[in-house]
């Protein structure tokens, strides 16, 4: 029988705010632990909290970029449970009333398609603390910096059908999140994290089966591997008549042994208890905020990356390679713009500004500066450099920091336009090549490269192979 | 005893507050009615040697040198806050609540912090961890609770001026049985920031005083919208300054009255409250009958909203972080049972647990949701009520003051003691209890004041001409 798996992804993505959700606390990364806190964050009697605006705008943002319906009117809820890195005793969170409804993140699937995945909802709420086990003996500690840093949960509609889907949503709404400046979006860091609920059933069977939850998804990796896990036990299950066994349960993957370990059963679920938050007046995003959001909101990813396609020709992957960071397609319209034909900024981008900045881990603009790199891209096209050349010299030259003509003006690698000096190059090979010569004449006519490489070594990198090529065949009496 | 104005006009003119302060500090610590928990003498000192200093630089302020005595629920910075629960024991905060800290740099002293009844859960101030607080009157009586401790202080003068907690009459039913003036604001008028909270819908922090203008005074100071409590209302604040002929601001006055109010009253109280509507028609005021058909839901709806928000708040009182933490748990589970089960006392467990109860997974609808729509109901009574007059009067408490023990063992009674005050707290609309005359006994009663959202600055003028009437 064949088995068709339903996804529902739960992700938390944390705002790139300067402070907390609810007070003035800083939320920087990987400090001494409890240092990021205050007494809201330590949950302090008589302290109340107090809306971060920074944390809506980004969260509004966020809405906007995945298309959902920000509402007028939301309201935060506490909820409730006992934990020691839960300060208050309970999370402010959106529970009935989120700020967000609807939207959908589009999926550019393997076969050339594409895929809507829709969204349920997008709520706002405050991180938890993190407790360290048993690093300084037999106890457990408690850090609450991350206490209180501003989230949106972003929930899919069970509409992802495979561990593959799952990695092309979350690579998706990894580069809408980032490209308007909501999160880092770094699954180390913890500030993009991952829920999967998986089910299966039998091939065109309309109702949904028994969800599993998968917590501890600390990788897109993780992710794929932990559904495609679930999916394979579920499978085992249902075919061996024993489907019975997959009872709905929350499991935390573990991913050293690559597999999933009970967390709790449904039995255990919380009573969370939710209730208005009454410390807090009732969300209110006006249309006319909403729209000033809107406006300063650059086109997005999916829009540009659909853009190149079209305007530039681009083919899918690359332009998905070439819209996967804001910058880097900023780059290669500023090489447009500095007169590189689509093409060639997109190829030249891709094959070397890109690596340079990996190499590098310094920003494209800053390795691989516009005008010598449009400069270069111009050079090569007018058959000025050979593109081999070119190649060998562009992280050099970008590093020289002079222009790109006079660099390659200096170190003799202007290619000869001459056409007599090129037949005099050809000749000379010709004459003492008689062997090739034979050979080509004998059909083996992919023999001609040896006489090209041969020219382009005598005339020291200076000739243009393709010219040098037509000449050999010209001179050979071949037809092109 | 010198009122909280003259004593700040004397200051301001050059007397010295550390004398006023050592006063007041030398009554709280002979204090012998169990009202005062904590003597702050250094603070107190240090403060009104502040005062001094900057009323010689030339400062005039609104409370110069003026003692106060605060509820043990309200934070000061460096000092134990334990709002009398085991569970806080040691507590000491590192900041001041924003109404005492406005009251300070308006030139008032914090002398002493006033016992309550735990977590403001009591309206006789017998759950208190520091034991029961004693009638200034009669000492085999209660105060009334919550804010025994700070009613019971201003009526045996430790202090001109106290502050309580009011969350469903925790201000205005232990004013009446003392004696003084106790006032609840509208909810929003004054922060909430610094006072542990009980109920976070209906909790105000409030002004005891010997008279209405001292009241009005100390609510024109802490009033206003405070950016660390997003509930504290933008509007702009009264005036303390109140008519200089009280009873001027009763002729034309609309006065509505619940003839409900009166069955249950004790005979002493519904005489008190009859002579007081004569006299407010004979002082060119015009009695308006008026209904608040939802009230007879007040308590029901109170014990839901109130126990839900009070099992909410409570949480964070779990023994990992500070105040009260059981020894030799085994394992997470034990620290949070034992330390809770140890560090609250009977009756906040009872609330905790119904508060838990109606938050509950299939009861939210049919307690806490039902109870927020028929609070909508009692606002719409007020709203309706408030068409046809200024401010509405009536009893604050059934009785005057009870004897110790007479309804601790049983919780519905105590509960309705303040069948009269809560309906405010529902409807956030401000209340006021003015002494008007006393039983047969001797023990004060008071009358209840209750006017719309944001009159509270009417309510103190329409309060000081009722007070003039019951002199």
């Amino acid at each position: 029988m064949e088995y068709e798996a339903v996804i529902g992804l739960e992700v938390h993505c944390q705002l790139s705010t300067v402070s907390k959700m609810f007070c003035g606390a800083t939320t920087v990364f990987g400090q001494e632990p409890n240092s990021q806190v205050d007494t809201l964050t330590l949950g302090l009697p008589g302290t109340l909290p107090v809306i971060n605006a920074r944390a809506v705008e980004l969260a509004v943002r966020a809405a906007l970029a995945l298309g959902g319906d920000v509402r007028e009117h939301s309201k935060f809820d506490r909820k409730h449970y006992f934990y020691p890195d839960l300060p208050k005793g309970y999370q402010i969170s959106q529970y009935d009333q989120p700020y967000c409804v609807g939207g959908a993140v589009t999926i550019d699937l393997a076969d050339g398609g594409q895929k809507v995945i829709k969204l349920t909802r997008i709520h706002m709420e405050e991180d938890a603390g993190k407790l360290i086990h048993q690093e300084h003996g037999a106890w457990s500690e408690v850090d609450l910096n991350r206490a209180g840093t501003p989230l949106v949960e972003i929930v899919s509609e069970p509409e992802i059908r495979s561990a593959a889907e799952a990695y092309a949503y979350l690579m998706e709404l990894k580069r809408a999140l980032k490209w308007v400046g909501v999160s880092d979006c770094e699954m180390q860091e913890g500030s993009l994290r991952c829920d999967a609920n998986v089910s299966i059933r039998p091939l065109g069977q309309a109702q949904f089966g028994t969800r599993v939850e998968i917590k501890n998804l600390n990788s897109f990796r993780a992710v794929e591997a932990a559904i495609n896990h679930e999916i394979a036990a579920q499978s085992a299950l249902h075919r061996a008549g024993r489907y019975a066994e997959v009872v709905q349960v929350t499991k935390l993957w573990d991913p050293d042994a690559r597999t999933t370990r009970m967390m709790r059963g449904k039995e255990m679920a919380a009573d969370y208890r939710y209730f208005p938050d009454p410390d807090l007046p009732p969300l209110v995003i006006t249309a006319a905020e909403r729209e000033r959001i809107r406006a300063a909101m650059p086109e997005l990813p999916r829009a540009r990356q659909e853009r190149f396609q079209r305007e530039f020709g681009f083919e899918r992957a690359m332009a998905a390679e070439l819209t996967a960071e804001a910058g880097i397609a900023d780059y290669v319209e500023a090489l447009v713009a500095a007169g590189a034909k689509p093409k060639l900024a997109g190829n030249w981008t891709r094959e070397e500004a890109l690596r340079l900045a990996n190499e590098s881990g310094r920003p494209l603009a800053e390795v691989a500066p516009v005008a010598a790199m449009a400069g270069l891209i111009a050079l090569v096209d007018a058959g000025k450099v050979a593109r081999v050349v070119a190649k060998a010299e562009c992280a050099e030259l970008l590093a020289s920091g002079q222009a790109p003509e006079a660099f390659f003006t200096a170190k003799g690698m202007i290619q000869v336009q001459d056409a007599g000096q090129l037949q005099a190059w050809v000749a000379q090979v010709i004459a003492g090549e008689a062997k090739t010569v034979a050979d080509i004449r004998a059909g083996k006519t992919a023999a001609v490269g040896r006489l090209v490489g041969a020219t382009m070594k005598l005339s020291g990198g200076k000739a243009d192979p393709a010219a040098v090529k037509a000449e050999v065949l010209r001179q050979l009496g071949i037809a092109g | 005893m010198t009122t909280a104005r003259a004593l700040a006009a004397q200051v301001n003119a050059g007397a010295s507050a550390a004398a006023a302060v050592e006063q007041s500090l030398a009554r709280a610590q002979g204090d012998t009615l169990n009202a005062i928990i904590r003597v702050h003498a250094d603070h107190a000192r240090a403060q009104a040697a502040s005062v001094d200093a900057r009323v010689r630089a030339g400062e005039r302020l609104p409370l110069a040198g003026v003692p106060l005595v605060i509820k043990d629920n309200l934070l000061l910075a460096g000092a134990e806050s334990s709002a009398c629960s085991r569970i806080l024991a040691g507590f000491r905060s590192p900041y001041t609540a924003t109404a005492v800290a406005r009251l300070e740099s308006a030139g008032a002293v914090v002398v002493a912090t006033a016992n309550m009844d735990e977590f403001a859960m009591g309206s006789s101030n017998e759950t208190s961890c520091h034991g029961p607080v004693k009638h200034p009157k009669d000492p085999t009586r209660i105060p009334g609770g919550s804010s025994g401790g700070s009613a019971a202080a201003v009526a045996a003068g430790i202090a001109p001026l106290a502050l309580g907690t009011d969350t469903g009459g925790s201000i205005r039913q232990p004013a009446s049985l003392c004696g003084v003036v106790g006032m609840k604001p509208s909810y929003g008028r004054v922060s909430r920031y610094g006072a542990i909270a009980f109920g976070s819908s209906l909790d105000q922090i409030g002004p005891f005083a010997a008279d209405v203008a001292d009241a009005a005074l100390a609510l024109a100071v802490m009033a206003g919208h405070d950016g660390n409590d997003s509930t504290s209302a933008q509007r702009p604040v009264d005036s303390a300054e109140l008519p200089a002929d009280p009873l001027a601001a009763l002729r034309g006055a609309r006065i509505g009255y619940v003839a409900a109010h009166e069955a249950g009253l004790a005979e002493d109280v519904r005489a008190r409250l009859e002579l007081a509507k004569r006299r407010l028609v004979e002082a060119g005021a015009t009695l308006v009958p008026v209904t608040l058909p939802h009230e007879r839901y007040a308590v029901a709806v109170y014990y839901v909203i109130a126990t839900g928000e009070a099992a909410s708040n409570l949480a964070r009182f779990d023994g990992v972080r500070y105040g009260h933490r059981a020894e030799g748990a085994k394992d997470l589970g034990e620290v949070y049972a034992r330390s809770r089960v140890e560090g609250f006392g009977p009756e906040v467990q009872r609330r905790i647990m119904l508060g838990t109860y109606v938050l509950s997974t299939g009861y939210y609808d049919a307690y806490y949701k039902k109870a927020q729509q028929v609070r909508r109901r009692i606002c719409d009574d007020f709203a309706g009520a408030f068409a046809a007059c200024d401010a509405i009067l009536g009893p604050v408490s059934p009785t005057t003051a009870f004897k110790a023990g007479e309804k601790l063992s049983d919780p519905l009674q105590m509960y309705l003691s303040d069948i009269f005050t809560i309906a405010a707290n529902l409807a956030g609309v401000p209340a006021v209890s003015v002494p008007f005359g006393a039983d047969r006994n001797g023990l004060p009663i008071g009358l209840q004041l209750q006017a719309p959202l944001w009159a509270d600055g009417r309510m103190f003028a329409l309060a000081a001409g009722i007070e003039a009437l019951g002199r």
